[in-house]
């Protein structure tokens, strides 16, 4: 049999509203990572639910996402942006009661090459929604080192974060 | 930043392959490759002991809008068929073909120097009574308007069990493929 992988590297419950949650000091020993954010709540009407490495606020982050919200397919992209942002083009908002969920898979993480993640959102609100795969570009070729998810107008206490490396 | 927990026991936590957790980890390595260069990869001899495989790549090409594609035990007959569902940036669409030689991960193509990248689930790899189906998920992004992601699902019309998987490209490619097996 190979070897068991698909570790939890740390998970991070909020104990009370933040306005992000950092993974830092990310180990360079997998292949890839996957960060999964669950229960992600945030005020209602709040901002979008945004991530970044390695703490660059440069504009180095691109996106093209395909999305759908019940009614109609759509696919979008965001250029030269400061933060990757999978709901960019959502109508759906964010709710203080209604969570929604992100995994993203961040390939050859610790590699030289520039860093490409795939970013799955569901957000089903009673009746509006947005399901969305995204793919996403960090131009550097820099290991990256901490994952940082942001929110201008806070994760609610309960939100949870839990990064794995593969 | 207020913390109600932190957890990074890895003996404690385990995967579950769609999503789940379990008390162990059931998701192994079963091998990598780096490929420089090279216009296919094989894993080989793939063992029967597991319910499925999945195979995460992140490959950059030699080529722009070049195609991935996966076929089975060296099978490259007209035994395949695959659905996606895409987007370029600037609109949603849907491709299917039938009769193909292989499995057509990334129907909007590829980019040079960013990688593509993908997640390839292969379901029920061993069973001898079933048509083989995956689901791949894929994607580039260039920081231009146009990049491409893709929802797909592929198969392979044959019920022998799944013993090696072929990525390939039209031109080259060079990175990383793992193939994983999951319990």
């Amino acid at each position: 049999m190979a070897t068991a992988t698909y570790y939890p590297i740390a998970t991070q419950t909020l104990g009370s509203a933040a306005a992000s949650i950092t993974f830092s000091s990310i180990p360079g020993t997998y292949t890839d990572l996957r960060l999964v954010l669950s229960n992600a709540v945030t005020v209602a009407g709040g901002n979008d639910i945004q991530f970044r490495f390695n703490g660059d606020t440069a504009t180095n982050y691109s996106i093209t996402g395909l999305h759908g919200s019940g009614t109609t397919a759509t696919s979008v992209s965001t250029t030269s942006a400061t933060v990757i942002d999978p709901d960019a083009s959502s109508a759906v908002g964010t709710s203080a009661t209604v969570p929604n969920l992100y995994t993203i898979d961040v390939f050859s993480y610790a590699g030289s090459t520039n860093k490409t993640c795939l970013v799955i959102n569901s957000e089903d609100h009673n009746g509006t929604g947005d399901v969305g795969l995204s793919v996403a570009l960090w131009r550097s070729t820099a290991a990256i080192t901490s994952i940082t998810i942001l929110c201008g107008s806070n994760l609610l206490t309960g939100t949870i974060a839990t990064l794995w490396g593969i | 930043m207020p913390l109600l927990q932190t957890k990074a026991d890895a003996s404690a936590w385990g995967y579950g392959f769609l999503g789940a957790t379990a008390s162990t980890s059931n998701f192994y390595q079963i091998q990598q490759l780096s490929p420089s260069a090279v216009s296919t990869v094989t894993f080989s001899s793939i063992p029967s002991t597991y319910k499925s495989l999945q195979v995460r790549f992140n490959l950059v090409a030699s080529a722009q809008y070049d195609n991935f594609g996966i076929y089975f035990n060296g099978d490259t007959t007209t035994n395949y068929a695959c659905h996606g569902l895409r987007g370029n940036g600037a609109s949603a669409s849907a491709t299917g073909t039938i009769t193909q030689n292989y499995i057509l991960i990334n129907s909007l193509g590829t980019y040079l120097t960013y990688p593509t990248v993908g997640i390839v689930d292969v379901i029920d790899y061993a069973n001898t009574n079933k048509n083989k189906t995956i689901k791949a998920l894929s994607g580039i992004n260039n920081n231009s308007a146009y990049g491409a992601v893709e929802v797909g699902s592929g198969l392979w019309l044959s019920t022998a069990a799944i013993n090696s998987l072929t990525v390939a490209v039209g031109a080259t490619f060079t990175g990383t493929v793992t193939l994983y097996g999951a319990n």
